[in-house]
């Protein structure tokens, strides 16, 4: 009995990712003429035809930059904010850190329309900038709320030790805390680049030319700009955005799971 | 070099917790002192005032008499112990030891050969490589140990650094602790809750409650010779029997009567509290060790004895404990005289009536129900003021 | 908790001496905190603010006119009718989502061995953004070539216009909606059912109830708090899905899945009806805060303590 619910869970995961797989290494011809689910003249005609165009490799790249550009910047403030709120004691501190995570709970769609005009007003619409900006602060209150939680769950008394071991507030930050903190670090990072370079509402809003978008609204627009469907194409493009991404997630299980503070307390 | 001074320092909490009052005292060079006291009475808080984990309310620490409250850490040269041992997880045994040595910049050869030669110290030449994770909890204690030595500081701290290790073990790293010390000859402050480790580790032992150092002295006399109904509470086992006692001038000779039974009071015991004698007529403390109390054989004159029920008796192979219910007020050293008792926290209870407990030799064990004729040591008892608790010297 | 006076608040800024300057708290938040503020606080109170405008941009004047927009909103056909099928589209997506994550996580939870590895295969939808997985499910329900179609014409039955129809398209939408939102579903309902203890079940199993009955009786509602979020999850996305619908049918056939969120990006972005977009926007989120209180409210009712 059991095999029955996990079979419908494998096909209902895998079919999509399966069938865009078939069709994108067909011609488009053959597409409807070859409806099977292993092409019978397999090619990587689509696959050509994504990466050499201009489009494309624009969008990768500025996913690509837009993507590592917030992850960066997100990391560089959000770290020593999470610090901040786990470790010190300053006056309003609960206030401070509920405000910088309720945000989460406001909708992309509606921010789409103020954000617009925002760029509109600082004469900033359709620049990669901005988005790096936007994206920041859209990828912080995850980050803030991961980060926090992990900090506190560093012992005290590892930086008490530091500190009478002779280390400075500094070196204990870069010699004990970041060596501890690289797992959350990366898992924090890999969740927060997944936002970045799928997001799609706020490049929509934000960009208008290819300078500047990123490689779902140039996915997006492609449906559109290749006239009478090109389904090998499109999916070729959809699988390639995709893969970079699934790459990552193999790699970074063994972090999430391997227990390294195991050996810090007793 | 190494010199502790506790000049009236006051630690206080945010919350107004005053773990820590008006404390004095000095660790001399090369000491080994140990601080015991009950749970929260403010030990840990007074060892981490001395590393600079704590900031220090009121008062001064001076090391080599040099005034540390408002240095970090960093620039005191103390080495700490912790009760987790806080060893960095991501570093090897001898990157955790090489530590502080990393941070004071000791260029790498004098750094390896320091470790190297902690490590043979220690004996443990083979762990090295390891992860703390891959250790025994006796092998990350002496890891954290060996972080505290490898930079020859002034002063050891150490906080219960045995009390997460099993019986055995801790034993035997006491013995090596105790070894340890006496061949570097460094400065320690080692704080625990457990008496027989603070009688068998320091040189001298400080013995706190809430927050207020009762006495300071070699084991043998603390145990000896108490300067508080605390301290004689607190140090022996099974501890010192404490009751109401009021003394009588009976013929020219001093009687201790407590509730129904009364124990003449020898000229040895008088010379040692010779207070006593201003306090005849009145209510005192008497305290009592099990150890002292023997069951008489019949020379003894009737008013040196003292005849009670057994109530019962646990046998404990080398010896015997029993246990004797009397009408006499029991006073207990932890609630009565403590900061506590003073703001009433205490007030209002009933006296409980004190069960005598008498350790004796296993030859001649009484049974259930049985009344026997039991006799005290001479030069052995001990007397307190009723109000303030302190010793009638 | 006592704050005390400054002064001693600053000394236990951590316990460590000389780490004791109650700003360094302050300016090591203060750059996160003003990113966030920028980005995600000031456009909410922003458009709450420009909803209370006329501004049209063919104007000069921008007068206040209260919650004219609102009114406008509120007496326009379209807006009922779009609201209708976010209804429509959220009660599917909410039905579906938690029948197939519930189903999965009571399946995924029984697996022992090989369990890390379907486990990883179910989370991968996640990583797929919204426009990808619209443009699979496009392919995939195509009407000629689509599985979906080949299998039932194998089967003798017709094939069905899923695209080309209102009430189909609705269909695959919620099932496009659901496949990306699924992952972290089935994670919250996964993690519920991996606390319960396994006494409990296995108690169960002693006083004679079979494995579903056991899973219907005693498991379901220990879990509540999970399948609470997991709605909470679900609706929210869908609430709020733009993406999904947009490349996978545009709004049509006609404007058969046209939903509010629709509405919104064509008011604003095609018609340059800021006031009213802006009226929408805060709609939203109001029907948004709405739904998420009224699925807490419906735990505290029928949930288990
Ligand atoms: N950060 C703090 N804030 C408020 N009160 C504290 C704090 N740390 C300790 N205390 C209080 O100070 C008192 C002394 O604590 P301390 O840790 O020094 O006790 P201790 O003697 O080491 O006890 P133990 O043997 O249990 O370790 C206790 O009453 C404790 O509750
Ligand atoms: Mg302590």
């Amino acid at each position: 009995m059991l095999w029955l619910p996990l079979a419908a869970l494998v096909l209902w995961t895998m079919g999509p990712f399966l069938i865009s797989l078939s069709v994108s290494f067909k011609q488009p011809a053959m597409v409807f003429a070859d409806p099977g689910l292993i092409p019978d003249e397999p090619t990587l005609d689509a696959y050509i035809r994504v990466l050499e165009r201009p489009g494309f490799q624009k969008a990768l790249w500025n996913s690509i930059v837009i993507g590592f550009g917030s992850l960066f910047i997100t990391l560089l403030v959000g770290v020593p904010a999470a610090y901040a709120f786990a470790r010190f004691r300053f006056r309003g501190r609960h206030l401070l850190l509920l405000f910088s995570l309720l945000p989460m709970l406001a909708p992309k769609v509606g921010l789409m329309f103020p954000l617009f005009l925002l760029s509109v007003e600082l004469g900033a619409f359709d620049s990669r900038l901005f988005l790096i900006f936007v994206f920041t602060g859209m990828l912080l209150p995850l980050a803030v709320w991961l980060l926090v939680g992990f900090f506190q769950a560093i012992p005290r008394e590892l930086e008490e030790a530091a500190a009478v071991d002779g280390a400075t507030q500094f070196a204990t930050i870069r010699t004990v805390i970041m060596p501890l903190a690289i797992p959350a670090l990366i898992t924090v990072a890999v969740l927060a680049f997944r936002e970045a370079w799928n997001e799609f509402e706020l490049v929509l809003a934000l960009t208008q030319t290819a300078d500047s978008r990123t490689l779902p609204y140039e996915l997006f627009l492609m449906q559109d700009a290749t006239g009478i469907a090109d389904f090998p194409i499109q999916n070729a493009f959809a699988l390639l955005t995709i893969v970079p991404l699934v790459l990552v997630y193999l790699r970074i299980e063994r972090y999430v799971a391997e227990g390294l503070l195991s050996g810090a307390v007793k | 070099m190494g010199e502790v001074n506790f000049n009236n320092v006051v630690k206080r909490f945010d919350d107004g917790t005053v773990a820590v009052s008006d404390l004095n005292f000095s660790i001399e060079e090369g000491e080994f002192l140990v601080l015991v006291g009950p749970s929260g009475c403010g030990k840990s808080t007074s060892l981490r005032m001395v590393a600079g984990l704590e900031a220090i309310t009121g008062g001064e620490i001076t090391i080599d008499g040099e005034v540390v409250n408002g240095l970090t850490p960093r620039e005191r040269d103390i080495a700490m112990v912790f009760q987790t041992y806080a060893l960095y997880p991501h570093m090897t045994v001898e990157q955790n030891m090489g530590f502080p040595l990393r941070m004071a910049r000791v260029d790498p050869e004098e750094k390896k050969r320091r470790v190297r030669s902690a490590t043979n110290i220690l004996g443990m030449e083979n762990l090295l490589g390891r992860y703390p994770r891959e250790l025994s909890g006796g092998q990350r204690q002496r890891v954290a140990m060996g972080r505290a030595i490898v930079r020859s500081p002034r002063v050891f701290l150490m906080d219960e650094p045995l009390s997460n290790l099993d019986a055995k073990l801790r034993v035997q790293m006491r013995g090596e602790i105790a070894r340890l010390q006496r061949e570097l000859g460094t400065t320690t402050l080692y704080v625990t809750h457990d008496q027989v480790e603070a009688m068998t580790l320091g040189d001298r032992v400080a013995v706190m409650h809430d927050g207020v150092l009762q006495q300071l002295a070699p084991p043998a006399r603390l145990y000896q010779a108490p300067e508080t109904v605390f301290v004689a509470g607190f140090i022996g086992s099974p501890p010192m029997n404490l009751c109401r006692a009021t003394i009588m001038d009976e013929g020219g000779a001093l009687v201790a009567k407590f509730g129904s039974f009364a124990l003449p009071i020898d000229p040895g015991s008088i010379e040692k509290y010779p207070n006593v004698r201003e306090h005849v007529g009145r209510d005192v403390v008497l305290g009592t060790r099990p150890e002292c109390f023997f069951i008489a054989s019949g020379d003894l004159p009737e008013n040196k004895l003292v005849k009670a029920k057994v109530d019962f008796v646990e046998m404990l192979g080398a010896e015997a404990l029993i246990y004797l219910p009397t009408d006499a007020e029991q006073i207990d050293g932890s609630t009565r005289f403590g900061v506590k008792a003073k703001t009433g926290a205490n007030g209002g209870t009933e006296p409980e009536q004190l069960t005598l407990v008498a350790r004796i030799a296993p030859k001649t064990v009484p049974s259930h129900g049985e009344m026997v004729n039991i006799a005290y040591e001479e030069d052995s008892l001990h007397f307190f003021d009723i109000d303030t608790g302190r010793a009638l010297r | 908790m006592a704050e005390g006076d400054p002064s001693t608040d600053a000394a236990s800024a951590t316990r460590i001496v000389g780490w004791q300057h109650p700003w360094i708290g302050y300016l090591s938040s203060a750059p996160a905190m003003i990113i966030v503020a920028v980005v995600l606080a000031f456009p909410v109170v922003f458009a709450a603010w420009q909803s209370l405008f006329d501004l049209s941009p063919l104007q000069d004047e921008t007068p206040f006119i209260g919650f004219g927009n609102y009114i406008d909103v509120f007496s326009e056909q379209t807006f009922w009718s779009s609201l209708g099928r976010t209804a429509i589209f959220v009660f599917g997506v909410i039905v579906l989502g938690l029948t197939l994550s519930i189903i999965f996580a009571f399946a995924l939870n029984r697996v022992v061995s090989g369990l890390r590895f379907i486990r990883g295969l179910a989370i991968l939808p996640y990583i797929v953004s919204s426009v990808a997985a619209a443009l699979m499910f496009r392919t995939m329900f195509n009407n000629e070539f689509g599985f979906p179609n080949q299998i039932l014409e194998m089967l003798g039955f017709g094939a069905i216009p899923w695209l080309s129809d209102g009430t189909y398209a609705m269909i695959v939408v919620i099932f496009a909606q659901v496949w990306t939102d699924l992952p972290l579903a089935l994670l919250f309902i996964l993690g519920g059912l991996q606390t319960i203890d396994k006494q409990l079940t296995e108690a169960a199993l002693v006083d004679g109830a079979t494995g579903l009955r056991s899973a219907i009786y005693i498991s379901l509602p220990l879990i509540a708090p999970q399948i609470t979020l997991a709605t909470v999850w679900l609706s929210f996305k869908a609430v709020t899905s733009l993406g999904t619908v947009l490349a996978l049918t545009g709004g049509g056939p006609g404007d058969s899945t046209q939903l509010l969120t629709l509405e919104m990006v064509r008011l604003g972005f095609d018609e340059y009806e800021t006031g009213t977009a802006m009226a929408l926007v805060i709609i939203i989120f109001v029907l948004n805060a709405a739904l998420t209180v009224s699925y807490l409210g419906l735990q505290r009712k029928f949930g288990t303590k």
